[in-house]
């Protein structure tokens, strides 16, 4: 298992320095540059050919690139154009901002997406299933900014207007007075901030899940192992979380692992909308400001996260699955 | 696994029971003693050297104190020593030498940095010099092109010799001034990057005006404290501006109370006047227009003046006003000058063009341009077609570019609409590579237009060439005063206005909705945040009818001035209004 996991690591090595090399120069032949912005007659040319000289622009695209790929290898990803700070200051900082975002997210779409879909496995074609049916549909189809601004408008600008006993923030990760708060007040401020970004996100992706839940689930439940299971005497409860899940998971482990990149991508929708400082607004900004090392950092930072997802589900696959196992060892 | 997935599911409802909240509706996130203001993006560089956006500049006028404050009154800019607005550094000014070239300031002895370093004419110096260093490559370099040399007589004296008198020896230097002792060792390539400039919270970033930094959250919020070696201290304890790029929930924040301060967009400004009566409108007058540059090296129609004027004289303005419920907001324009600068606004000259279909079809007969079998309008075998581009995101122009189009197409000129990512549509227009754009322009405090309309200046967009309006620049350029220069501006104006190488389309406020909850504010085409130091909360702080206004003053309260100049100015400059 270890060996077979090393060997896709190291094929992934020069699948990441190809992707990187892609970007670098499909970057570049956008239009502008990231002097492009100072468009304003009070400002020389000279000026703006000095400003390409800090930056390292005046060289030719070749020599840029070494010089990127050459402190990349070292492990220095650069200044940021943007901000002139080191890079590698920047990403711990929205990294986490992103992180604490979607792993809420992720409890919401597997957490609610496999429990409403083994709910509607076992009652199949009950009022619930089929009302459970109808809901995860619509929030299946439903884009994320529109849920978002839909959940700002009722639960932050109505609960205000209304004076409800629960309003939501609109947007930011913290109230302002947040540094004054007790550790308790803390905790909550952040959760209260979280809840509206996070549903946004998750709501939608846990319809899914549901619904790949749901088939999966009948389909296990059909087997002649579960009726065995029944006729031992078993519960339930037992036959369905014990029994019937772990052979159900399967699809869903796979969804988890192409779920790791969003983890470290973010949204860059409902990130906007929330004034949520997370990867995925460092990197449409990035782009739109031409800030070429931050592009390629994020860049490297989700084409990691798509290997590692890949590798991740199939890691998982193993373990829920003995007869992947023997087929990798064997 | 039951127990487990139900108490994760608990976790949500149990923390929202926690102490502070119980079953209570929750604070309003705003503390009653902050100002909040909510802006379209975060802060780039907080330093007067290197300020890049408006809103750097706009910042760096709280932070840091000019050489001389300024205040928009008459249609004019006014300069204010240290008599006049507690803010300036100078305490007087002269124009000495036998032809008046040099400009000497006299500062004040008892102004002092954030940590207690006395600011002199050494600071002041320093920053014209550094302004003027290729590697600092600051964006006002262009401000030093008329400096000879500086002549620091003694800590509180200096002398600034400019090559010749010109009319805004005084706009490019009255600035705000940086401090010296913490950037001189740096190299001024790298100021960029300097520790402070990037984490300037906590007082690491010296400043001298009212406010200084007290936390920086990139994309977060920046939060301005009291700099306790400003005197009078600002009455505000707190302010902090937060980055909210999404437009609904810029106005929700403001319509839910959590916000104090922004700028509106002019659709959701009857949403605001119904909706939330505790806002108040304050404008920043005419600093703004929208226009159609046509570029005659790409199209060969543009290359005649009245296939130029046609295209202006076959759209109608107001309708296109209406149409965007502009209201009272916007008013058609005809040149280059708003009407907000008394000396260089000639209402003649600059006149708005008319909407008369008649008279742009019968320009276009004259000039060849006949309709052909499908409408359009052709010469000799080729239609009067091209593109008219634009930048995504600013749904202003997209609208009023679809208005134009129809009504173009009436006269028989085909225009294919493009809409551009904002970088790449600005590249295309700074390299003229494009057929017609609609942009818009801020307009700057400064009169000098002569980058926009001479020979190969990178912002002559349409290539406009006329020896006689560079003749006028030059003439106006050499006045002594800015009362002088203005005629020639003006005759250079209308020339340009004659030749049509924009259909200058209108011009616009900037709408800021204020809760009114903050008083005193002063909102003019110099800025929004010129005065924020005698801003008052309504029952908080500095409140004169408050029983312990623990931090108002009343010498606060009295008017004053903003500030414009040469390093980090207040809008000050032109610039492309995306």
């Amino acid at each position: 298992m270890l060996s077979f996991l090393g060997r896709r690591l190291l094929g992934a090595i020069p699948l990441v320095l190809g992707i990187l090399t892609l970007i670098f120069f499909i970057m570049h032949l956008a239009p502008g540059d990231p002097t492009t912005r100072y468009s304003d007659p009070s400002i020389s040319p000279e000026v703006i050919e000095q400003m390409r000289v800090n930056l390292g622009l005046d060289q030719p695209l070749p020599i840029q690139y070494f010089r990127w790929m050459t402190s990349f290898l070292r492990g220095d990803f650069g200044y940021s154009f943007g901000q002139m700070r080191p890079i590698a200051e920047i990403l711990p900082e929205v990294l986490w901002n992103t992180l604490q975002l979607t792993l809420v997210s992720l409890v919401i779409i597997f957490g609610l997406g496999m429990l409403i879909g083994i709910y509607q496995a076992v009652r199949q074609y009950s009022a619930g299933d089929n009302v459970l049916t109808f809901v995860a549909l619509f929030f299946y189809s439903m884009p994320a900014f529109w849920f978002a601004l839909m959940l700002i408008l009722i639960f932050a600008l109505r609960a205000s207007q209304g004076d409800w006993v629960i309003q939501f923030p609109a947007s930011q990760m913290t109230s302002l007075d947040y540094d004054l708060m007790s550790i308790g007040e803390k905790i909550r401020d952040r959760i209260m901030h979280l809840i509206l970004p996070a549903t946004a996100l998750g709501v939608g992706s846990a319809a899914g899940v549901a619904r790949y839940m749901r088939g999966s689930m009948l389909e296990v439940i059909r087997q002649d192992y579960i009726r065995t299971a029944r006729a031992k005497g078993l519960s339930e409860g037992r036959v369905v979380f014990h029994h019937a899940l772990r052979n159900a998971l399967l699809p869903i482990i796979t969804l988890m692992g192409l779920t790791l990149p969003y983890l470290f991508g973010g949204s860059v929708l409902v990130e906007t909308i929330f004034a949520w400082p997370g990867m995925g607004r460092l990197i449409v900004d990035a782009v739109f400001q031409r800030d070429y090392p931050l592009v390629m950092a994020a860049s490297f930072v989700i084409t990691v996260m798509v290997i590692l997802g890949n590798l991740l589900a199939d890691a998982l696959y193993a373990v829920a699955d003995p007869r992947i196992r023997v087929r990798q060892d064997g | 696994m039951r127990t487990t997935l139900i108490a994760i599911a608990s976790v949500p409802v149990l923390a929202l029971a926690l102490p502070g909240c119980g079953g209570d509706r929750p604070e309003r996130s705003r503390p009653p003693d902050t100002v909040t203001i909510i802006e379209l993006a975060d802060i780039s560089k907080p330093m007067p050297l290197i300020s890049e956006t408006s809103l750097d500049s706009e910042v760096s006028s709280i932070m840091y104190r000019p050489l001389l404050a300024s205040r928009w009154e008459d249609g004019e800019l006014h300069y204010l020593t240290a008599d006049e607005d507690e803010r300036s550094l100078a305490r007087g000014y002269e124009f000495t030498g036998p032809d008046r070239a040099s400009l000497r300031y006299r500062m004040r002895s008892d102004a002092r940095w954030s940590d207690g370093t006395p600011v002199t004419s050494h600071d002041a110096v320093w920053t014209m010099e550094t302004r003027g260093d290729p590697r600092a490559a600051s964006p006002r370099q262009a401000y030093n092109r008329q400096i000879r040399a500086f002549e620091v007589e003694d800590d509180s004296t200096f002398v600034i010799h400019f090559t010749r008198p010109y009319p805004e020896m005084l706009f490019h230097s009255a600035g705000q001034v940086a401090p010296r002792h913490l950037y001189a060792d740096h190299d001024p390539s790298q100021l960029r990057s300097h520790p402070a400039v990037n984490s300037p919270g906590g007082g690491s970033l010296v400043v001298s005006g009212p406010y200084m930094v007290g936390e920086w959250l990139r994309g977060q919020r920046l939060v301005l404290v009291p700099n306790p070696e400003y005197h009078p201290q600002p009455t505000i304890p707190r302010i902090v501006f937060l980055p909210i790029p999404e437009e609904t929930t810029r106005m929700i924040e403001l319509q839910t109370g959590n916000a104090d301060v922004m700028d509106l967009p002019f659709d959701k400004i009857d949403l605001i006047r119904t909706g939330s009566p505790e806002v108040r409108f304050e404008t920043r007058r005419r600093r703004f227009y929208d226009y159609i540059a046509y570029n005659p090296r790409t199209h060969p129609a543009f290359e005649d003046a009245s296939v130029r004027r046609a295209l202006g004289l076959a759209i109608d303005v107001p309708a296109i006003l209406a149409a965007l419920q502009l209201g009272p907001w916007a008013e058609p324009a005809g040149g280059p000058y708003a009407p907000i600068f008394r000396l260089l606004y000639d209402p003649a000259e600059q006149a708005p063009l008319p909407f008369d279909p008649d008279e742009a079809a019968r320009l276009l007969d004259a000039t060849g341009w006949i309709p052909g079998p499908d409408g359009i309008r052709v010469r000799d075998g080729q239609p009067l077609r091209f593109t008219l581009s634009t930048n995504a995101g600013n749904q202003r122009r997209s609208d009023a570019s679809q208005i134009i189009q129809q009504q173009w197409r009436r006269v028989g000129i085909d225009a294919r609409l493009q809409t551009l990512e904002t970088n790449t549509f600005f590249d295309r227009l700074n390299s003229r590579e494009f057929e017609a754009s609609m942009a818009g322009w801020g307009v700057g405090l400064s009169a000098d237009m002569s980058d926009m309309w001479t020979g190969d200046r990178p912002f002559n967009l349409t290539s406009f060439s006329d020896p006689e309006v560079d003749r006028l620049f030059d003439l106006a350029l050499g006045q002594p005063t800015e009362e002088e220069a203005a005629m020639y501006w003006r005759e250079a104006a209308g020339r340009i206005v004659a030749a049509q190488p924009y259909t200058w389309l209108f011009y616009f406020d900037q709408v800021v909705g204020v809760n009114d909850r903050i008083r005193n504010t002063r909102i003019d085409t110099l800025g929004s945040y010129q005065n924020i130091h005698e801003w008052w909360i309504v029952g908080g702080a500095g409140d004169p009818d408050r029983a312990d206004p623990t931090t108002a003053d009343p010498d606060l309260l009295s008017d004053a001035g903003g500030s414009a100049g040469f390093a980090g100015q207040t809008n000050g400059g032109n610039g492309q209004d995306p």
